[in-house]
């Protein structure tokens, strides 16, 4: 089983095209694609307030406790969207096949339907490119891992200051 | 009380909102709003109408049509029409492109044509996709 | 892990796990207030009313580039209480490397106990090979009267061969030493993972 990715440029540039395209469609703010795990692999418009990592582990968190709360109401494929309606701004989650997660965050005078629209046409494109993630593994570029690792005390050091 | 919240104005692409508009002005309708088959609003025109509860409705009828298409095993429709006493007509069009539906929601008023207006502005949605 | 090549990052998950106020949210706490403020987040906690966690609590910290790349570390910890089985189970998704908070008392060491063969049936279902995840075993709470030798709960939690590191988080003792020690072990992982790729 692979439990981790290395994503190649190319996939990356198709992912913010689509992102891209659904921002534009969709008149939305923010939209970014993460992993279930809550790691943050693309992110597309403006973001206000937040930090994009936070958001998309929260989303994480969101999408995996939906989840579970769709299987408890006896649902056998709980890999849905939903959407909470915020007084200004509102956020649409979208689980993709249980791997990925699109977070759209749109102005609440948006119309859900406009969002929800486009970004089932954005889940369907990036469905067969998230699909490949997980099977290709890029190869490093210039990337020396053993260099990697002895570079990390000194990081660690310098992350972790002496008081 | 539907809380008016979602309306389909300001925010919308101008493509989906024009559309409306320019079909409303053409066809001398007083108000259309497109939806999802969910029901959920995507524009409406004029803008500040309530674009929910429209949805709703038109998609409630659309889901009544078909049912009771299927039931009778009818051809795919084209159109649902309510007609009011005072001879205002309820034209509801669903429009399908790849695997959605949407729904076209337009009100009408006496004495006025509707199918070659509502044709092309379904023609000018499709596009938009 | 996650290695973004076009933003250059290597992103990498680090869980803190235990039985309930064994003393993870207070570790990561820790963690937060000695961080460069350069190079952290915010930390984010999700709670209860009771002031427990509910979901997890987070943070983020980057360090400098190394050969190019610019790692991520995220943090979690899991909520301890049984009933937030499904939550811990999320959390550990896509994990590289686990702390295991245990509480030293003598009177909680069964729910160590059952906190780590909960660790290894939630990374069981989600498809790890649990002896393949970096894993450090944190004994917290060595200030307090009528503690486990540390022996004793490496050998109750058939921990033996992991390394461990005695704390007192509320003081902050030992907990950066294992939080360096499981960086470590999760960047040498990291590189076999890089290497062993085409």
């Amino acid at each position: 089983m692979t439990q981790g990715l290395q994503v190649p440029e190319e996939l990356l540039d198709e992912i913010d095209y689509i992102l891209n395209h659904l921002a534009e469609k969709a008149r939305t703010d923010t939209i970014m694609l993460a992993d279930i795990s809550g790691q943050l692999i693309s992110i597309q418009g403006i973001m206000e307030e937040g930090t994009p990592a936070i958001i998309a582990a929260l989303a994480a968190g969101d999408v995996a406790a939906m989840a579970e709360l769709s299987t408890r109401i006896g649902e056998k494929d709980p890999h849905g969207s939903f959407f909470h309606e915020g007084e200004t701004k509102s956020i649409y989650l979208h689980n993709i096949v249980g791997s990925f997660i699109l977070i759209v965050i749109f102005r609440t005078k948006t119309p859900i339907g406009l969002v929800r629209l486009f970004a089932k046409r954005a889940v369907e494109q990036l469905m067969p490119i998230t699909k490949k993630f997980e099977e290709i593994m890029g190869p490093p570029k210039a990337y020396n891992p053993d260099e990697f690792s002895k570079g990390i005390t000194q990081e660690l050091e310098d992350t972790f200051p002496d008081e | 009380m539907i809380e008016k919240k979602h309306q389909a104005g300001g925010d919308a692409p101008l493509s989906f909102v024009e559309i409306l508009l320019e079909m409303n002005r053409e066809g001398g309708f007083t108000r259309s709003v497109l939806a999802t088959a969910e029901g959920l609003p995507i524009a409406s025109a004029p803008v500040n109408s309530d674009s929910e509860l429209a949805s709703a409705m038109v998609t409630m009828l659309q889901q009544v049509a078909a049912e009771t298409r299927n039931q009778l095993g009818l051809p795919p429709i084209d159109e649902i029409t309510i007609r009011t006493e005072k001879k205002h007509h309820l034209i509801c069009r669903p429009i399908k492109f790849d695997n959605e539906l949407m729904i076209l929601g337009v009100i009408v008023p006496p004495d006025h044509v509707y199918r070659r207006v509502t044709n092309k502005a379904i023609k000018r949605i499709r596009w938009e996709l | 892990m996650f290695i973004n090549w076009k933003l250059r990052e290597i992103n990498l998950k680090i869980v803190y796990y235990g039985p309930s106020l064994s003393g993870k949210t207070t570790s990561l706490q820790y963690i937060h207030s000695r961080t460069n403020p350069e190079r952290r987040g915010e930390l984010i906690s999700l709670k209860t009313r009771e002031d427990r966690t509910l979901y997890f609590d987070y943070m983020q910290f980057q360090m400098g580039k190394i050969s190019g790349l610019m790692p991520r570390f995220n943090i979690y910890t899991v909520p301890g209480q049984v009933y937030y089985r499904g939550t811990r189970k999320l959390v550990l998704k896509g994990v590289d490397g686990i702390v295991f908070v245990a509480d030293s008392q003598v009177r909680r060491l069964d729910e160590n106990v059952e906190a780590i063969q909960d660790l290894y049936e939630d990374l069981e279902g989600l498809g790890f090979v649990a002896s393949e995840v970096p894993m450090i075993l944190q004994c917290n709470k060595r200030d307090l009267p009528e503690i486990v030798p540390v022996p004793t709960i490496k050998e109750q939690l058939g921990m033996n061969g992991i390394q461990t590191f005695e704390s007192i988080a509320v003081d902050g003792v030992g907990v950066l030493d294992s939080l360096k020690c499981i960086v470590n072990s999760v960047v040498i992982k990291a590189r076999g993972n890089i290497s062993s790729n085409p």
